[in-house]
C-alpha cells in the first residue's frame, strides 16, 4: 500500500498541515495587538523636519500638555487610506492633538496624498529614512501611539483605526489618564 | 420609478416580515444543503438511483432558495429598511439606487450570502448540464458541492447573519464608504466570486474522481468548461478591481500588490495552470494526478483568499470585515475541505495512472513548463503575501513586503512564461522536432527583433523594450499557431479561408486569450515605462505647457448633487493648438460621511489615457494635476479579450458530445468507464 506514489502523495498534505498550523498561529497572534517596550515610558526624544517645507520642525517635547495621537502613515500605504477618513473625523470631533509621522515616503507624493484625501494632522514630521520610526519600533503602517500629557506612551495600535478600535482601546485609556489627573 | 415601487411595497404590511422570511429561507437552504451533501454520496456508494437523483433536485432547490434569500436582501436595501442592522450600517436614504443595490453585497454579511448563492447556482448548473455524465460521478460531485455550500451557509447563519434586526432604528442609515460608491466596484465582487466559487466545480469533480479512483478524458471534457467559466469571470473580476484602483486609489497605480489583490491573483494563476493541464488530460490522458492536485489547490487558494479577507490576519485595504471568530470558522472550513481532499489524495493517488508518454520537445512538454512556471509564480506571490506572517509567528518581527520584492521575483518569471508562451502553442502533441519549429521560431525572432529596434528608436527604456518585445513575440506566436490550424501555407489560400468558419470554438478561444494577454502586457509596459505626469497652478483661463501638451483650466464651478457637494473644473488638453481632450475633474464632499474625495477626470482613447485631478486652491489659482498614460486602457481591454476567449472556448461542441474525439484516448483512459 505504502508505495512510492503514496509517499509522494503525502507531500501536498504535509505542506497543507504546516500551512494550517501557520494560519492558526497567525490568528492567535493578533497583528493589531502588539505590546511595545515603550508603553509606560516617555516617548523617545526626537526633532524631525516638517513635511511642509515652510513649517517649523516637529519636536517630541511639544507633545507635553495635551493628549496626543502619533500616527504613522505613508502615501504608499493602502491601509492608511482606509483609516484616513476616520482620522479626519477624529480631528473634528475629539479633543486630541494628531501628529503625523510620514514614514518612508516621497515628500511630493505625501503632499499630493494629503491634498487629495484631506489633512487631519496638527503637525507632520517627515521621516523619510526611518530615523524616528526605528526609535519608536514602527513595524508597519498604519500604526498609532497614544501619548499622555506627561509625554508617556500609553498605547500602541497596529492597523487602521476605526470607531470600534477607538471605543475599545483608546477611549478607556484616555479616560484613565483623565481620572489620574 | 423602480424605487417608488419598492417603497410602495415596503408600506405593505406583509413585507415587514421580509427579514424573517429571509432568515427562514437560509435555514431551509442549510437543511437541504446538508441532505445534498450526504444522500447522493451514499446513493453513489450503494448505486441507489433514487438517492443519486435526489442530489439533482436538492441542488436545484438549493439554488432557488438562495437566489430568493439574496433577492430578499436586495429588496431590504432598495427599500432602505433600517430595522435590519446590516441595511442601517451600510446604506442611506439619500443614496442612488445603484449603490443601494450594491450596498447589499458591499459588506461582509451580504457578500457571504452572494458567495453561498453562487455555490448553489454552480451546483444547480452541474445538475442541469451534467446529465451526460455517469450518474454516480455527477451524484458525488453534486454531493461535495452541497457540503461546501452547507459549510459556508452555517458560517453565514451562525456568525454573519445578514437578516439580523437592529435594536435602534436610525432615520437615515450610516452610509456606504464613498470609496466604494462606484459602478466599477459595484460589480467587482460578483465577478470575483463567480470566479472564486466557479473553481469549486472543478474541486467537487476532483473529489468525486478521487473517490472513484478514476480520471479520464470524459472527466476532463466535462470539467474544462467550468474551469474556463471560473477563469473568465475571475479575469473580469480582477480587471474591474484594477480599473477601480486606477481611477480611485491612486494616480496611475493599477496594481498595488496588496495582500487581497494577491489572494485573487493566486487562484487566477493556479486556475490558468489548471486550464492547461485539463487540456492534456482531455487530449492525451496524462497529467491526471497533477490535474487533480491543481483543481484542489485552485479552489483552496480561493478559500484562503476568503479566509484572509475575513479574518484580518493581514492588514489590507479590504479589512472591512475583520473578526477573529469568523476567521477561525473559515479556517476550520478550509482545513476540512482542503485537508480532507489532500488526505483522500494520499490514499487514492496510486490508483490513478497516466498511460501515455511524451517527448520533452512536445506540446505536453511545453505545458509541463507552462504549469511549472505558473506554479512558481503562484508560489512567489504566496511567499510575498505570507512571509510577513511567517516571520511574525517565528520571530515576532512585523514587517511588510512591498512592490520591489514582487518586481524582482514575479516579474522575471512572468517574462519567461510569456516568452515560452510565444512558442508553446506551435508544438505538436507527443513529439516534435526543432527542424520543424525552425521556421516559425525564426519568424517570431525577426518580429521580436523588429519590435525591439522600433521601440529603441522611440526611447531607451530597458523594461519598455523588454515588455513590447515579449508582447509582440506572444502575439506573433498566437497568430502563427492560429494560422497553422488554418493550414496557411500548406493548403491553397481559399481553402484556408474556408476553414475560418469551421475551426472549433476552442481554437478561437485560445487565439483570443493569448492575444488578450499580449494586449495586457503591452498596456502594462506602456504605463510603466512611458507615462508622464505634471502638476501646475492655474487660475481659470490660464494655460501651461508640459511634454508637448497645453493644459488650460477653463473654469471651476460649484454645485450640490443628491448626496454630495461638488467643485468641478473644466480642463482642456491640447496638442498643436487642437483640443484633444476635455477633462471634468471634481472634488466631492460627502455630507453624510463627512468625507472628501477627489474624482479625477479620465479621457481614454483607444491608445492612451489623459488623467486630470483638481487640488486645493490658493490665491494663485487651483492646483491641477495632469497625467498621460500611453496604452493604459490595453491593460483592461486585454483582460476583456482574455475572458471573452475563455467564454468562446466554452462553446466548443466537443464539450457537449458523448464520445471522445480520440478513439485511442478512449481505450486507454476509460477502462472502467462503462461500468
Amino acid at each position: 500500500m505504502m508505495n512510492r506514489k503514496t509517499l509522494f502523495a503525502l507531500i501536498p498534505f504535509g505542506l497543507f498541515v504546516i500551512l494550517v498550523i501557520g494560519f492558526f498561529v497567525g490568528t492567535r497572534l493578533n497583528p493589531r495587538d502588539l505590546g511595545s517596550p515603550l508603553i509606560g515610558k516617555p516617548v523617545p526624544a526626537f526633532e524631525l523636519e516638517s513635511l511642509y517645507e515652510d513649517a517649523p520642525a516637529v519636536n517630541s517635547a511639544d507633545f507635553r500638555g495635551q493628549v496626543t495621537l502619533l500616527n504613522v502613515f505613508g502615501s504608499w500605504c493602502v491601509a492608511c487610506l482606509v483609516e484616513h477618513p476616520y482620522l479626519v473625523e477624529l480631528g473634528q470631533t475629539e479633543d486630541v492633538r494628531i501628529v503625523g509621522l510620514d514614514w518612508r515616503d516621497k515628500r511630493s507624493e505625501a503632499l499630493k496624498w494629503l491634498e487629495r484625501h484631506g489633512d487631519p494632522y496638527d503637525v507632520i514630521g517627515f521621516d523619510e529614512h526611518s530615523e524616528v520610526a526605528i526609535d519608536l519600533g514602527v513595524t508597519g503602517a498604519p500604526e498609532t501611539y497614544l501619548i499622555g500629557p506627561d509625554g508617556i506612551v500609553r498605547l500602541k495600535y497596529v492597523g487602521p483605526l476605526n470607531d470600534d478600535v477607538w471605543r475599545r482601546e483608546f477611549l478607556p485609556e484616555i479616560g484613565r489618564m483623565e481620572v489620574a489627573r | 420609478m423602480l424605487i417608488s415601487l419598492f417603497i410602495g411595497i415596503r408600506r405593505n404590511i406583509y413585507t415587514h416580515m421580509t427579514a424573517e422570511i429571509g432568515q427562514i429561507t437560509l435555514l431551509l437552504a442549510l437543511f437541504i444543503g446538508l441532505l445534498q451533501g450526504i444522500l447522493p454520496l451514499i446513493g453513489a456508494h450503494k448505486l441507489d438511483g433514487r438517492l443519486m437523483a435526489f442530489g439533482d433536485r436538492a441542488a436545484l432547490a438549493q439554488a432557488v432558495l438562495l437566489v430568493s434569500a439574496f433577492a430578499l436582501l436586495i429588496l431590504l436595501f432598495l427599500a432602505s429598511d433600517f430595522s435590519v442592522s446590516l441595511v442601517a450600517k451600510h446604506s442611506h436614504t439619500s443614496k442612488p439606487w445603484l449603490y443601494k443595490l450594491s450596498g447589499a453585497w458591499g459588506n461582509h454579511e451580504g457578500s457571504m450570502l452572494l458567495w453561498v448563492m453562487i455555490v448553489a447556482l454552480f451546483g444547480a448548473a452541474m445538475a442541469l448540464f451534467g446529465q451526460s455524465l455517469p450518474t454516480p460521478l455527477r451524484a458525488r460531485a453534486i454531493g461535495i458541492q452541497g457540503l461546501i455550500g452547507a459549510g459556508f451557509l452555517a458560517f453565514l447563519i451562525f456568525t454573519s447573519n445578514p437578516f439580523a434586526r437592529s435594536e435602534l432604528i436610525p432615520e437615515d442609515g450610516s452610509g456606504l464608504n464613498p470609496l466604494l460608491q462606484d459602478p466599477g466596484l459595484a460589480f467587482h465582487p460578483p465577478f470575483l466570486y463567480l470566479g472564486y466559487v466557479g473553481f469549486s466545480v472543478a474541486f467537487s469533480f476532483a473529489i468525486a474522481a478521487l473517490i472513484e479512483g478514476r480520471v479520464d478524458s470524459l472527466w476532463a471534457r466535462f470539467v474544462r468548461p467550468w474551469v474556463l467559466a471560473a477563469w473568465s469571470f475571475l479575469t473580469i473580476g480582477i480587471a474591474l478591481g484594477s480599473v477601480w484602483a486606477y481611477y480611485e486609489l491612486g494616480w496611475g497605480g493599477w496594481w498595488f500588490w496588496d495582500p487581497v489583490e494577491n489572494v485573487s491573483l493566486m487562484p487566477w494563476l493556479a486556475g490558468t495552470a489548471l486550464l492547461h493541464s485539463t487540456l492534456v488530460v482531455e487530449k492525451r490522458n496524462t497529467f491526471m494526478n497533477w490535474t487533480l492536485l491543481l483543481a484542489i489547490a485552485t479552489f483552496s487558494l480561493s478559500l484562503i483568499g476568503t479566509f484572509i479577507v475575513r479574518s484580518g490576519i493581514l492588514t489590507s485595504v479590504h479589512a472591512f470585515a475583520v473578526d477573529p471568530e469568523r476567521g477561525m470558522f473559515i479556517l476550520g472550513l478550509l482545513t476540512i475541505a482542503t485537508g480532507g481532499a489532500l488526505l483522500l489524495y494520499v490514499f487514492r493517488a496510486h490508483k490513478i495512472a497516466s498511460t501515455t508518454s511524451f517527448d520533452a520537445l512536445s506540446r505536453e512538454g511545453g505545458l509541463v513548463l507552462n504549469n511549472l512556471l505558473l506554479c512558481i509564480a503562484t508560489a512567489t506571490v504566496f511567499i510575498g503575501t505570507f512571509y510577513p506572517l511567517a516571520m511574525d509567528a517565528l520571530t515576532g518581527n512585523k514587517l511588510t513586503v512591498g512592490p520591489p520584492y514582487f518586481n524582482i521575483t514575479f516579474g522575471p518569471i512572468m517574462i519567461a512564461l510569456i516568452a515560452f508562451m510565444a512558442v508553446g502553442p506551435l508544438l505538436k502533441w507527443r513529439t516534435d522536432s526543432l527542424a520543424r519549429l525552425a521556421r516559425p521560431l525564426l519568424m517570431i525572432g525577426i518580429g521580436a527583433a523588429l519590435t525591439a529596434i522600433l521601440t529603441l528608436t522611440f526611447g531607451r527604456v530597458f523594461w519598455g523594450v523588454v515588455g513590447y518585445t515579449i508582447a509582440a513575440a506572444l502575439a506573433l506566436g498566437a497568430i502563427l499557431s492560429f494560422a497553422e490550424k488554418l493550414m496557411v501555407g500548406r493548403a491553397p489560400l481559399n481553402k484556408s479561408l474556408g476553414m475560418v468558419g469551421k475551426l472549433p470554438a476552442a481554437s478561437w478561444g485560445f487565439f483570443m486569450a493569448h492575444l488578450g494577454l499580449a494586449v495586457t502586457v503591452a498596456g502594462i509596459t506602456g504605463i510603466s515605462a512611458w507615462s508622464h505626469e505634471a502638476q501646475m497652478r492655474l487660475a481659470p483661463g490660464q494655460t501651461q505647457q508640459t511634454a508637448g501638451f497645453e493644459i488650460t483650466l477653463v473654469d471651476v464651478t460649484e454645485g450640490q448633487r443628491s448626496n454630495y457637494a461638488v467643485q468641478n473644473a473644466e480642463i482642456y488638453v491640447s496638442r498643436n493648438d487642437r483640443v484633444i481632450a476635455t477633462l471634468n475633474a471634481e472634488r466631492r464632499f460627502y455630507t453624510v460621511e463627512e468625507q472628501m474625495t477627489t474624482e479625477a477626470a479620465l479621457h481614454a482613447t483607444p491608445l492612451e489615457i489623459y488623467y486630470g485631478a483638481l487640488g486645493e486652491a490658493n490665491e494663485n489659482g487651483y492646483l491641477i494635476r495632469f497625467y498621460h498614460h500611453p496604452l493604459a486602457p490595453w491593460i483592461w481591454w486585454g483582460c476583456v479579450i482574455m475572458a471573452f476567449g475563455g467564454f468562446v472556448s466554452m462553446a466548443d461542441k466537443r464539450f457537449r458530445t458523448h464520445s471522445p474525439p480520440h478513439p485511442q484516448a478512449r481505450t486507454q483512459g476509460m477502462k472502467a468507464q462503462e461500468a
